[in-house]
């Protein structure tokens, strides 16, 4: 099966889901706790629902109010997340998350 | 409405617009996006979350729109995908060779000329007026040509618009060298540059030739009024115009009065603009039009009204002594001086014959009526009303006129607009296809991938607009370039005046024409709108063509 590419922000999200894996979550406090704004988040939550890696669900809260739409990883999408996250992170990602490194 | 309001209000619009412009297949996501904004804490953040959010839907909705079959589109590869690139090219390649059609069109190259003048005049270095009507460029190298080939037609054509009055004297002489006939060109000449020494011997070439017309005695009484000026440098105005005090002035202007008939010659040169037009392919139509400036000047205007002011005084005087034949007599003399100048149907000549017959026609109407003929008051007073404009119609002449100028700055606006969208599409596509062909040699490294795809973008929608803008040019203009055409080839001047009005406004800055702040405000506020959509575009695009780059990683897989 073609998988989706692993990019720094795809793999925050991968993190975020996997600490609580049978939760449903809200793409608002999906984009608050990994820090990525809408216009990013959004794309890797679409590519990974293409990949039957992640379900989702329309859940009403409260009356007046838009259902919300919640979000968990699939079997597949828990056995990929793990897989992937395990290995380790590349040398890029390092780099860039310590840009000053190196440069004394 | 609070401000908070106000932002969440705006947040939700900007989201619901963008779901209803998103693919089938996305809108569900968009729903989902616009049902976490009433989650969204902060109103600022809010909007930032609805932009982020449109920002995505207009992604998928361009890639439905460059591939409208496929909606099968990998959502991981979007907009960069190879073939999207290809069909991106392809797209961007059609609008090009549209464009290039467009260039084929007479009326586009010239409509392109006229819209980039206003951006020429900011950047001007030469030493002339910053005008374009001034333009000489084109007209230096159609006399040279003409010198060359011995054609006096096109001397002619020069010489009648040149700034230059040495040169355009020059070229007169020579033009009346090869053809004689040509005679009446040092009259056009001396009308546009009434300095000229060598007008004193083309006075008297010109009586003889043509000794009905008023016109040259009309030159003659200005080049008197100049030479006086001249030697009353420093003493008012008002002073040293005193016409009665010139008898040379007096004379000319009395014999210019007594002329049977008046020739402004506009109809001959009119009559050959069009030959020499698609002779030398000249298509500049402010240089072309430049020559409409020899219609009769206000100058000559002003000699002839106070010349006719004199003429109803003695008049009066001679009325007054009871001497009414020869009052009529000098009354007649005004009306008819009018009436030659009201045959021609050049606008000031027109409307100055008009003017001293409305004079005459009330001064008869008074002289008739002291002697009890009521029927020929009643007709001098129709004569009078008839030529003299009303308030009303002053008014409503008034009217279409502001009506027809805003018109005719939309359009002109529009042009100037489009040319410079031209300039910058024109600029994106050279910088994209730059970057496109550096990256297709081989060797090319893995971080310059992400250029080449947003090039291919920045090609394919340059390309776009780069064809928008000029088929705005084109529509814009072609029924400006109808009316040059008419006018130069065929001599009908019917519309010319709104010509020049277009190309007057097309000189003028876009922002020099908005007087009114809260227009200048909202067009402020709509620019800045644009330039952060489109950066908020860039930087997600980009963000996705990295991420994208860094996949193919070996590094990372």
């Amino acid at each position: 099966m073609e998988t989706p590419r692993l990019s720094p922000e795809t793999r925050r999200v991968l993190e975020r889901f996997l600490e609580r894996p049978t939760d449903w979550q809200y793409g608002y406090s999906l984009s608050r706790e990994t820090g990525l704004s809408s216009g990013t988040l959004y794309p890797i939550l679409m590519r990974l629902e293409k990949h039957r890696l992640l379900e989702a669900r329309w859940v009403t809260t409260e009356k007046g109010v838009p259902p919300r739409h919640t979000y968990r990883l699939t079997p597949d999408g828990l056995e990929f997340a793990r897989a992937k996250l395990a290995l380790p992170r590349p040398d890029w990602t390092a780099q860039q998350a310590t840009p000053n490194e190196g440069k004394a | 409405m609070t401000l908070e309001a106000s932002l969440r209000q705006s947040a939700a619009l900007v989201l619901e617009c963008a779901i209803r412009l998103a693919p089938q297949d996305t809108r569900e996501w968009g729903q989902a996006m616009r049902g976490e904004l009433n989650h969204v804490e902060s109103p600022w953040t809010a909007l930032m979350w609805a932009l982020g959010g449109a920002g995505v839907l207009m992604k998928h909705a361009l890639a439905a729109l460059l591939m409208p079959g496929d909606r099968g589109l990998p959502l991981g590869r979007g907009l960069f995908a190879r073939n999207v690139r290809k069909v991106a090219l392809v797209v961007g390649s059609v609008f090009l060779l549209a464009t290039l059609v467009f260039f084929a069109a007479p009326p586009f190259r010239q409509g392109l000329r006229v819209s980039l003048t206003v951006w020429n005049q900011p950047f001007q270095v030469t030493p002339l007026p910053p005008s374009a009507w001034n333009r000489q460029g084109g007209l230096r190298a159609l006399s040279t040509r003409a010198e060359a080939q011995h054609d006096p037609e096109g001397l002619v054509f020069a010489a009648a618009r040149l700034v230059d009055a040495r040169e355009s004297a020059r070229l007169a002489d020579e033009a009346v060298r090869l053809d004689p006939r040509l005679l009446w060109l040092y009259a056009i000449v001396a009308l546009r540059h009434p300095d000229l020494a060598e007008i004193q011997q083309w006075i008297p070439r010109l009586e003889q030739w043509d000794p009905q017309n008023a016109l040259p005695y009309l030159i003659t009484a200005e080049s008197i009024d100049i030479d006086r000026g001249n030697k009353a440098a420093g003493l008012p105005r008002a002073e040293w115009r005193r016409a009665d005090a010139d008898p040379a002035w007096q004379s000319a202007m009395a014999a210019a009065f007594a002329a049977p008939n008046f020739d402004d010659y506009l109809d001959r040169l009119r009559a050959l603009d069009g030959k020499v037009v698609r002779r030398y392919g000249f298509n500049d139509p402010y240089a072309a039009l430049s020559a409409e400036d020899a219609d009769l000047p206000t100058y000559s205007g002003s000699d002839a009204e106070q010349f006719a002011a004199s003429v109803l005084q003695s008049g009066r005087k001679v009325e007054a002594r009871g001497d009414r034949k020869t009052a009529a007599e000098e009354y007649w003399r005004v009306a008819r001086f009018g009436q030659v100048l009201d045959s021609q149907t050049h606008t000031v000549s027109e409307r100055l014959g008009l003017h001293l017959q409305v004079m005459s026609y009330r001064q008869l109407q008074a002289l008739v009526s002291k002697e009890g003929n009521a029927g020929e008051a009643a007709h001098f007073s129709y004569l009078a009303a008839k030529f003299e404009p009303t308030g009303a119609g002053r008014q409503r002449a008034y009217d279409e006129g502001i009506l027809r100028n805003r018109i005719l700055g939309r359009n002109a606006l529009a042009l100037e607009i489009s040319g410079l969208l031209i300039i910058i599409f024109s600029g994106l596509l050279v910088i994209a296809a730059s970057i496109l062909i550096a990256a297709s040699r081989r060797g090319m490294r893995a971080g310059a991938r992400p250029a080449r795809s947003a090039a291919t973008l920045v090609a394919a929608i340059s390309a776009t607009g780069l064809f928008l803008s000029s088929a705005t040019v084109y529509l814009t203009y072609r029924p400006y370039w109808y009316i040059f055409q008419r006018a130069l080839l065929k001599g009908d001047d019917s519309q010319t005046s709104e010509l020049r009005t277009f190309l007057d406004l097309a000189q003028s800055l876009p922002g020099a024409r908005i007087t009114d702040f809260r227009v200048q405000f909202w067009w402020g506020v709509i620019l800045l709108g644009i330039i952060g959509l489109i950066l908020i575009l860039l930087r997600h695009l980009l963000g996705h063509t990295r991420a994208d780059e860094l996949q193919h990683s070996p590094h990372v897989q």
